[in-house]
């Protein structure tokens, strides 16, 4: 029997070539629809919800109350946006511990939009593991040209406090503009064109939340062409169209920041990723960063990072 | 880089054709050798045994798909690693495939003659063919790549149960067609 399943293998790995390929391309070029299951089935999901989104991003006013008024996009210059070929193994690789005031990252600044509104309030987030990819569509290797505010406001008809009454409803989110450079999967993605990503949620960090002129590695998902906001409300009027119907699949970490010398920043729940041999990126000088992140960050040299992202790519967005 | 190209560099003997083909395979290689062997550095071993392979191979050989043709040598290296090393080591994934694929076997006494490993190949590409595609998917991720079976049930919003019965049904569905042409493995 032993030699009859050996037998069998070997046939099996001699199987028509066409239909080999006929699999593997069709896994590669899988586009998913995005489900935000992972975070749809968190329960410390509704916690998000109460604490970020109810409370700051939707707030819900009655009808004759004064709405805030939006805060205007920051003008920071772009980087130079770093060449994607840089291979910043040295010969000898350093393993060793480096500051983070030491990496070659672009001079920026956070935009206030995100960090002023968001920075006192703490939540719980159901965690971020590679197995999340299978949820995104593309990812995505560029620079942040711009980033922008958006505001929407409408009104729904609710029957919380009497029968069919009119509320104002409002919902900001923030836009970013990203110049691809470098598709490491999503067949509808092309290198050297831009597009909008739009998050409803977002990081605010004043260390890690995204920055113009930064380059990132971003693992995008298809969110849908209205704000989630206005989701299951009775609404009477208002402009809910999205600009884009992309997101950022994990908004709530540090996405993958590339240094300017071809390294890339990581966080440790990218376990396949921030795996040994890989560089402590150490912060305890950086007296201001008092984070979730300050003993989670670590550096990876470029080939190692390609193989390593090109490995969980196959692990995880592989389908049929 | 486009597979022609890479194959032009290993006909030119430009070493840089393994470094272009790791750039572009090395992932799908080493997924594959660590599914079946499902020990991190024999997979490194194997790809690493691939590679040279096909440096040794190519020339005189063309391959129609580059993907393919590593693919295939992944697979071979890892049962010869696996040959080598089993009675000492133990590799999950390649067992649990030979105690999944011996459902594939055909009955000794429903068969009447023991045929070329390329004519049984055949047979099992015809049957292939013969099935959707997302069976046909399913049946190659799972014994070809080696792919977990709870990978490929959460991609599809089954529970493991559900798509274990439907590998089953596919293994006998191979069962048969090897038998209704007289196979004997």
């Amino acid at each position: 029997m032993t030699d009859s399943r050996i037998r069998l293998y070997q046939a099996l790995t001699d199987i028509d070539d066409a239909i080999i390929e006929e699999v593997q391309s069709t896994a590669n070029k899988r586009v998913r629809q995005s489900k935000y299951s992972f975070l749809a089935v968190a329960a410390s999901f509704c916690l998000i919800l109460a604490g970020v989104f109810v409370l700051f991003s939707h707030r819900i006013l009655p009808a004759d109350q004064e709405q805030p008024s939006v805060a205007q996009p920051t003008i920071i210059q772009p980087q130079q946006p770093t060449s994607n070929t840089i291979d910043s193994t040295p010969s000898v690789p350093d393993y060793s511990a480096i500051d983070y005031s030491s990496l070659a990252l672009p001079a920026a600044q956070p935009d206030p939009t995100v960090t002023e509104r968001f920075s006192d309030y703490s939540v719980d987030i159901a965690a971020f593991n590679e197995a999340c990819l299978s949820d995104c569509c593309g990812i995505l290797e560029g620079t942040i040209k711009s980033i922008y505010p958006k505001h929407y406001t409408y009104d729904f008809y609710d029957d919380k406090f009497g029968e069919s009454e009119l509320y104002h409803g409002y919902s900001d989110s923030i836009v970013y503009e990203l110049a691809i450079e470098k598709v490491w999967c999503g067949a509808v993605f092309e290198e050297g064109t831009t597009i909008l990503v739009e998050d409803e949620f977002y990081f605010p960090d004043v260390f890690f939340s995204l920055m113009e002129g930064r380059n990132y590695v971003i693992p995008i998902c298809e969110y849908g062409d209205t704000v989630r906001a206005s989701h299951n409300k009775d609404i009477a009027s208002g402009d809910l169209s999205r600009d884009s119907i992309y997101s950022t699949l994990y908004p709530f970490h540090p996405q993958i920041t590339k240094t300017e010398d071809g390294c890339y920043l990581v966080t440790t729940d990218w376990q396949s990723l921030a795996a040994e041999p890989c560089r402590v990126v150490n912060m305890e000088n950086e007296a201001e960063y008092s984070g979730f992140f300050k003993d989670k960050l670590r550096l990876v040299y470029a080939e190692d990072f390609e193989k390593r992202l090109i490995t969980i790519i196959h692990m995880q967005l592989e389908s049929d | 880089m486009e597979d022609l190209q890479i194959i032009d560099l290993y006909w030119k003997r430009d070493e840089s054709a393994i470094r272009e083909t790791d750039r572009k395979y090395g992932g799908y290689c080493y997924s594959i050798a660590l599914n079946i062997l499902s020990v991190k550095e024999d997979a490194e071993e194997c790809v690493n045994d691939a590679y040279h392979q096909t440096w040794i191979s190519i020339p005189p050989h063309r391959p129609q798909s580059l993907r393919a043709w590593l693919g295939k040598l992944c697979r071979n290296t890892a049962l010869n690693i696996w040959n080598k090393n089993h009675a000492k080591k133990r590799y999950g994934g390649i067992e649990l495939l030979f105690s999944e694929l011996e459902d594939c076997i055909p009955s000794s006494s429903d068969v009447e003659k023991e045929v070329e490993i390329s004519e049984v190949s055949n047979c099992i590409s015809t049957w292939l063919r013969s099935l959707s595609a997302a069976d046909r998917a399913l049946f190659v991720r799972r014994y070809w790549n080696g792919e977990a079976i709870q990978m490929l049930a959460r991609e599809r919003n089954l529970s493991p149960s559900k798509l274990t019965q439907r590998m089953y049904k596919l293994r006998k569905s191979l069962k048969n067609a090897l038998e209704r042409e007289g196979i004997s493995i």
